[in-house]
Formats: structure tokens, C-alpha cells, sequence
């Protein structure tokens, strides 16, 4: 047992010295890193680079998870304002403040919006995104919160393949999903859902959907992963002088406010929608997205929302 | 938790610690634990449940079994055994493909049948279980083992977490006198075990995933193809599904050698088989024991006096219960109906073949054995189709219009090509390579540095993994 147990603890030294040490000093490649990593079925990190790099103004940015990827039309939003206004759908599926705070970062570096419009859920996710490790900087990744997503551990065989990544030839670089289907989102970022779930699935769901809030011990723990990043998008808003709204889209006749809700409102305004964009079943493609009746009509409203603040 | 999940990862190593530090008494009940927990973990709704009712039932059918008196009595207890778990996997599995069908036959025959369409209760690692219990009822009545009479010991026979899922399915003459046995730490089992584990968790997530990246494309969208990417794709998904299966095994049987129990190997090269026979004996190779002895023997001995003909109604009737038993739809029974075809053919063709190949004086020669793999792998890649194929649809599609003109603007879109290179490379090595996997880790053992090759494997996984994907096998 004593030899087993040394050798391990040989191997695993070995392991940090020889592999996890050296590969997290091979140099960052901000292309390679956007461009080149594809991995995921709806990942906009290309998309979102070349906007980034291009020579257009962003004036406005949505940045959040699936529910503002199929809800936000930005072209609908800048027909409600000033047509010099642009605005950019940047939301990518899967929940993660921590991919947000990595693409509002390149985006206050790049560009200079005036609003950062943020989704809200009723809770916030606790684990990290997947494609955090790939499109994140070095120095976000070591300053990761070990608690409770156990992230260096869990990413740690990401991290070391994106850095293995930056030093292959691009040509050379495998990628990890092979869309053969067309071009999803129109050229702002907005992904069209034309689905209308039936009422009677979307009552069903409802009670299998809408779960509990957690206990508050338990909460506490769930809310420090995304409370941390939101803390460190707001620091950005102040360095880079950005207003930061919420946009809370609930579930299908989810009346509930949004959980932690107080500590939010510290970092910024929430917009919440009209209920009969909550309850109403024909904008809905399932219980938690809505379709592109619902997302036009919420883009209709989030533009008249904005249009006020631009105003004062 | 599949075995390729990080919560997998923390788990063994956990059981294991525990497992080491009680005392040999309650060693097999943590073992049982762990495996409660294992599936428990898995999330299904039922599959305890199910998992225990198989165990109660089969553990008292079993002692009554070797009680009994008379063959009359036997034989009656026997059925019920197998009749109480074959029920239970109907239930489970079956019904929604039994009440489909049943409602399409009712509208055909326009009858006023108010057939519901019933909802799936658990598909997962049910076969699996099932098929041992059965497996275990019939040693029993044969007189090969005897009835386990600890409980403890019999569930965990049934239900121990490496092997359930997708098996190996194990005889109780194999396992429980291993489960048995007095722990005693073995560092070679130990890095054996390990070893075993990585190369399984490389097969699966390297090699399996990133072909599976390429099957997925095609055969969900197949009529956006013709010709060259079906019959790629294909081929593709033949290599998929054995580095798949094999991985997993591979984890499975590394998992339980850390517990020093040696379950059995399940594949042995297959695509190197120079008969669809012989890919049976090298393929699935607990579930191709257990199918000839529990189902092709009695059957054929129940025909013998049809001769060839019996032989060929034997193996037809043994492969379609083998499609059923994959799965609850008709892609996976016409798949054993081609397996069973192809092997029942063979019976009356096989004198005629040796005749010729002695005429042709390439009789032993290696040409023909290349030729023979070819065929056999072509046809068992045929067969995967059905397998693969969302709908019987998609499937006679892609046979359709494999040799069509080829319609798209490239086989590989954007950088995809290193997949299938590497994954081409890997591959080759690998079925060029004859020996077992297990006989490939021994040898290493041999080798003075090692070490230099652990560190390679693991770069190799960490680099070239894909996102995680479910084994396939899971769903049996």
C-alpha cells in the first residue's frame, strides 16, 4: 500500500511539474482563443470577436443565457429608438455570469456602449459556464471562487487544453462541433424560435419546471458563484463609466421575484415585463423561452424601457 | 454517473478508501452501498425499485428452485422466475413499444381499440440486470450453481456498480466467490486496474466522441447527404460504437479489479472476425454466452431433428430476441434479424464455401482471411445501420443512397479532418494491434519506461477529449 500510494503521490508531482506548471505559461492568443474554439452547439465567440474587432459602435449589449438569446431582437429595439443606436444580442445558451463578465470585459475594452443589459433569472446559476476555461483570460481562470463550484478542479483538464490549443497550427486544430445546419441568429445575435408550445404541455410543466427556492444555507452557497462575477461587472461599469440593467424573464406564469433580488439591485435597475408577457401562452416556445411573437413583443417593450432612460 | 463524469472520478476512489478501511465482514455491504448509491445517482425514476424487486424476486424463486422436489414442480418454479422478470422488464421497458404498436395494428384493422400511448419507466442497465437474474434461475435449475442463501451477497451479485450498466453479464459462478473472497491490497491489480481504467476513459472520450461528432452530423440530418459521407459515416459509426462499448468495459473492468475481482473480458478484436460467427464470439462477448446458452442451445436442441434448418430457425429466433432485447423499437430488430439472417445463411452455404475456397487452392491463405474480414466487417457495418438510424426511414435511406452521387460541397467541413485523421490513425493501431486490451496493459507493465507513456496517454485525453457524451450502450 505504502509503494502505491508513493507512486501516486510520485505521479501527480510529476504531473504538476512537468504538465499543469509548463502549459500555463504558454502565451494567450486572443484570436485563437475566440475564433478557434468552437465547442458548443450555439457558441457566438466568433461572431462576437469580429463584431468586437470590426469597426462598428455597440451602443447597447444584452449578455446572458438562452432566455435573452431568443428573447431580444435587437433590430426591433433600434427601430424603437434612434436609428443611430446600435444594439447587440451577445447572450450565448447555458447560464454563466462568469462567460458574461468575460465578454462584457472585451467589450468595454473594445468598444463603448453606453447600456450592458444583463438577464435575470429567478435564481442565479452556481456552477461555471463550460466555455468559461476556453474564452476566459489566464488570470480570470486562477482568480476563479473555489467554492461551491470546485472550479480549478473541475476545469483544470479545460483550462490545460485550451492552453495545449493556443500552441497548435490552426490548421491542425480539431474542432469539437461540426454544424452542418444554417446560420441560426440574424445579424445582431437574436436566434428566431417560431415554436408555440401547447397550453396545455405548458400548464403541465409548470408544476415540474417551477421548483422551490433552496434553503437560505444552501442559497447562500448557490448565489456566491454569479454574486461574485456580478460584483466584478460592476467594478467594470465603474471603471468604464457603463449604465447596468437587468432584465428579469421569468418562466411561463412565474410570478416570483427574483431571488437576492435586494443585493441586484445594488449593481443595477431591473426591467420586469408586463404580465401578459409572463402568462400569455402564444408567445411561448416552451416554459422558460419565449418564441418570435414573444420576443417581438418583448423586444417592443425593452425598446420603449430604454428609449426612457436613453432620453433622461 | 457515467464513468466518464468527473463525479465518477471522486466516487471510486472514495468507495475504494472505505471499502479498504472497514472490516472484511462488512466489505461486501459497502460495496452494496456504493452500488445503491451508484444508480441512485443516476437520477431514474424506478430503477431502485426495480432493481430490488429483481433481486427479491430472483433470490426467493432461486432457494425455492433448488428446493423443490419434482421436475414437474422445478420446471413450473423455473418459468415463474423467468416469467416474474421478464415481466418486470416488459413493464419497464416494453410497454410503450407494445402499446404503439398495438394502436398502429388497431388503426390498420380499423378496430375501436382505445389504445394510450404509455410513457417509458426506466430503460437504463434493466437488460443487464434482468438477463443475470435469469441467468442465475436457470444455473440453478440445471444443477450448475447453487442457490446464494446471503441476501448481501446476491444483491451485490446482481448490482455491482461496474459491471450493471452495460455489463459484462456475469454467471453467479463467476462473481460471487470473488465478492467472497478475502480482500487483501495487490498493488499490480491496483496500477492494472487503473491503467485499464485510463485506456478505457481514452477510447471512450478521445476516440469514440470525436467520431461520434462526425456520425452525429450525418445521420440526424441524412438527407442532406448522399453517397461518399453516408457510407463514411457508416463506417465511422462501426468504429464508434466498438471503441464506445469497449471503453466502457474497460473502465468497468478496471473500476473492479481495484476490488480485486476480474470480470469478463468482453471483446477480443471483433472486426478482425472473418465470419459474422466469429464477430459474435469476439463481440459482446458475456451477452453472446449468455444468448447461446440460454436461448440458440435449447432452441436448437428443441429442432434438432430439422437439422441445418432447425439450426437456421434457432439462430433466426435467438438474434431477434438479441434486436429486441437492445432496445424497443423495429430499427433494432431488423438489426438482429440481419445478424440472424447473415449467420442462418451461412449454415447451408458454409460445406459449398469450403468446397470452393479448396477448388480456388486459397484455402488457410492470408488473401482469403483479408477477404473474409472485408465482408464481415461490410456486412456487420450494414447492420449498424439500422442500429444508428433515428427511424427505419433514415435507415433505408442511407442504404439507398450510399452509392449515390455524392451532393455536398466537401466531406469535412472546416477543420474536421484532423478528427477523422487521428481518430484513423488511433484506430488502425489499435485493430492491427491483435491482442486484448488486457493483454496490451500487461505487456506495458514490461516496459522500463512506463511512466513516459502514462503521461502521454493523459496529455493525449486532456488535449484531444470532446464534450462529454453518453455511452451508448447506456440505454440497454
Amino acid at each position: 500500500m505504502n509503494k502505491f500510494i508513493l507512486n501516486i503521490l510520485i505521479y501527480v508531482t510529476g504531473f504538476i511539474v512537468f504538465i499543469v506548471i509548463p502549459v500555463s505559461y504558454i502565451p494567450d492568443n486572443k484570436e485563437k482563443r475566440f475564433i478557434y474554439y468552437t465547442k458548443g452547439d450555439e457558441n457566438k465567440s466568433k461572431w462576437i470577436y469580429n463584431i468586437l474587432t470590426g469597426s462598428q459602435n455597440i451602443d447597447i449589449a444584452f449578455f446572458g443565457a438562452s432566455y435573452i438569446l431568443q428573447s431580444v431582437n435587437p433590430l426591433i429595439i433600434e427601430s424603437e429608438l434612434d436609428d443611430k443606436v446600435k444594439v447587440f444580442n451577445f447572450a450565448m445558451p447555458y447560464n454563466g455570469r462568469d462567460l458574461d463578465y468575460v465578454f462584457i470585459k472585451e467589450t468595454l475594452k473594445n468598444k463603448s456602449p453606453k447600456i450592458i443589459v444583463l438577464q435575470l433569472r429567478p435564481y442565479e446559476g452556481r456552477t461555471a459556464h463550460p466555455l468559461f476555461y476556453e474564452l476566459a483570460e489566464k488570470e480570470d481562470i486562477y482568480t476563479q471562487p473555489f467554492i461551491p463550484a470546485l472550479a480549478p478542479i473541475i476545469g483544470l483538464d479545460l483550462f490545460l487544453q485550451r492552453q495545449l490549443k493556443l500552441i497548435t497550427p490552426t490548421a491542425l486544430l480539431p474542432i469539437e462541433d461540426i454544424k452542418f445546419t444554417k446560420e441560426y441568429q440574424n445579424s445582431k445575435g437574436y436566434k428566431k424560435i417560431d415554436f408555440t408550445m401547447e397550453v396545455g404541455l405548458l400548464e403541465k410543466n409548470r408544476n415540474i419546471i417551477v421548483s422551490p427556492f433552496l434553503p437560505s444555507s444552501v442559497n447562500r452557497l448557490e448565489y456566491y458563484y454569479g454574486q461574485y462575477y456580478l460584483k466584478k461587472i460592476y467594478d467594470l461599469s465603474l471603471t468604464y463609466n457603463v449604465k447596468i440593467i437587468f432584465l428579469y424573464i421569468p418562466n411561463y406564469k412565474d410570478h416570483r421575484l427574483p431571488n437576492n433580488m435586494d443585493k441586484i439591485m445594488k449593481y443595477g435597475s431591473i426591467m420586469f415585463l408586463p404580465e401578459k408577457l409572463v402568462d400569455n401562452p402564444i408567445y411561448r416556445s416552451d416554459n422558460n423561452h419565449l418564441n418570435s411573437l414573444g420576443a417581438s413583443e418583448l423586444s417592443k417593450y425593452v425598446g420603449c424601457y430604454l428609449r426612457s432612460i436613453l432620453v433622461k | 454517473m457515467p464513468f466518464n463524469s468527473l463525479g465518477y472520478f471522486l466516487f471510486l476512489p472514495v468507495v475504494y478508501l472505505v471499502f479498504y478501511f472497514v472490516g472484511e465482514r462488512a466489505r461486501w455491504s459497502i460495496l452494496l452501498a456504493a452500488s445503491l448509491l451508484f444508480y441512485a445517482a443516476l437520477n431514474v425514476p424506478y430503477l431502485l425499485v426495480v432493481l430490488v424487486l429483481v433481486a427479491v424476486t430472483t433470490y426467493g424463486f432461486g432457494i425455492w428452485l433448488y428446493q423443490a422436489d419434482t421436475p414437474k414442480v422445478k420446471r413450473a418454479l423455473l418459468w415463474g422466475g423467468i416469467g416474474a422478470n421478464l415481466l418486470i422488464l416488459v413493464v419497464m421497458k416494453y410497454l410503450p413499444f407494445l402499446s404503439e404498436n398495438m394502436k398502429a395494428l388497431s388503426e390498420i384493422l380499423s378496430l375501436d381499440a382505445r389504445i394510450q400511448p404509455v410513457k417509458i419507466f426506466v430503460a437504463i442497465g434493466v437488460s443487464y440486470y434482468v438477463f443475470q437474474a435469469i441467468s442465475y434461475l436457470v444455473d440453478i435449475y440445471l444443477e450448475i450453481e447453487k442457490p446464494e442463501r446471503h441476501f448481501g451477497y446476491f444483491a451485490l451479485y446482481l448490482a455491482f456498480f461496474p459491471k450493471l450498466l452495460q455489463g459484462p453479464i456475469e454467471r453467479a459462478g463467476d462473481l460471487i466467490p470473488q465478492l467472497k473472497n478475502r480482500y487483501e491490497f495487490n498493488y499490480d491489480n491496483m496500477r492494472f486496474g487503473m491503467l485499464l481504467f485510463t485506456w478505457g476513459l481514452f477510447k471512450k472520450v478521445v476516440i469514440a466522441d470525436r467520431l461520434g461528432l462526425y456520425v452525429d452530423a450525418v445521420y440526424n440530418d441524412v438527407h442532406a447527404f448522399s453517397g461518399l459521407p453516408l457510407l463514411l459515416a457508416t463506417y465511422a459509426y462501426a468504429f464508434q460504437i466498438y471503441m464506445d462499448f469497449s471503453g466502457y468495459t474497460d473502465m468497468a473492468l478496471g473500476s473492479a479489479r481495484l476490488f480485486n475481482i476480474h470480470l469478463t473480458q468482453n471483446f477480443n478484436s471483433p472486426y478482425l472476425a472473418t465470419s459474422v460467427i466469429d464477430f459474435w464470439r469476439r463481440w459482446h462477448i458475456s451477452f453472446s454466452r449468455w444468448i447461446l446458452d440460454y436461448i440458440f442451445k435449447p432452441l436448437q436442441m428443441q429442432w434438432r431433428d430439422l437439422k441445418n434448418l432447425g439450426t437456421a430457425a434457432a439462430l433466426m429466433a435467438t438474434f431477434l430476441v438479441s434486436g429486441i432485447w437492445h432496445g424497443a423499437s423495429w430499427g433494432f430488430v431488423i438489426w438482429g434479424g440481419a445478424h440472424g439472417l447473415f449467420m442462418a445463411c451461412s449454415v447451408f452455404y458454409k460445406p459449398y464455401q469450403k468446397k470452393l475456397h479448396k477448388a480456388l487452392g486459397i484455402e488457410n491463405t492470408g488473401i482469403l482471411k483479408i477477404w473474409q474480414v472485408f465482408v464481415t466487417f461490410n456486412l456487420v457495418s450494414f447492420a449498424w445501420v439500422f442500429f444508428r438510424a433515428n427511424s427505419l426511414s433514415d435507415a433505408l435511406f442511407i442504404l439507398c443512397n450510399m452509392n449515390g452521387t455524392y451532393n455536398s460541397t466537401s466531406i469535412f467541413k472546416q477543420n474536421e479532418y484532423p478528427n477523422i485523421v487521428f481518430v484513423l490513425i488511433a484506430f488502425t493501431f489499435y485493430v492491427l494491434y491483435k491482442k486484448t486490451c488486457i493483454d496490451c496493459v500487461s505487456r506495458l507493465f514490461m516496459f522500463k519506461y512506463r511512466w513516459v507513456f502514462y503521461y502521454v496517454l493523459l496529455i493525449v485525453i486532456i488535449y484531444l477529449k470532446t464534450n462529454s457524451r453518453n455511452f451508448i450502450y447506456f440505454k440497454f
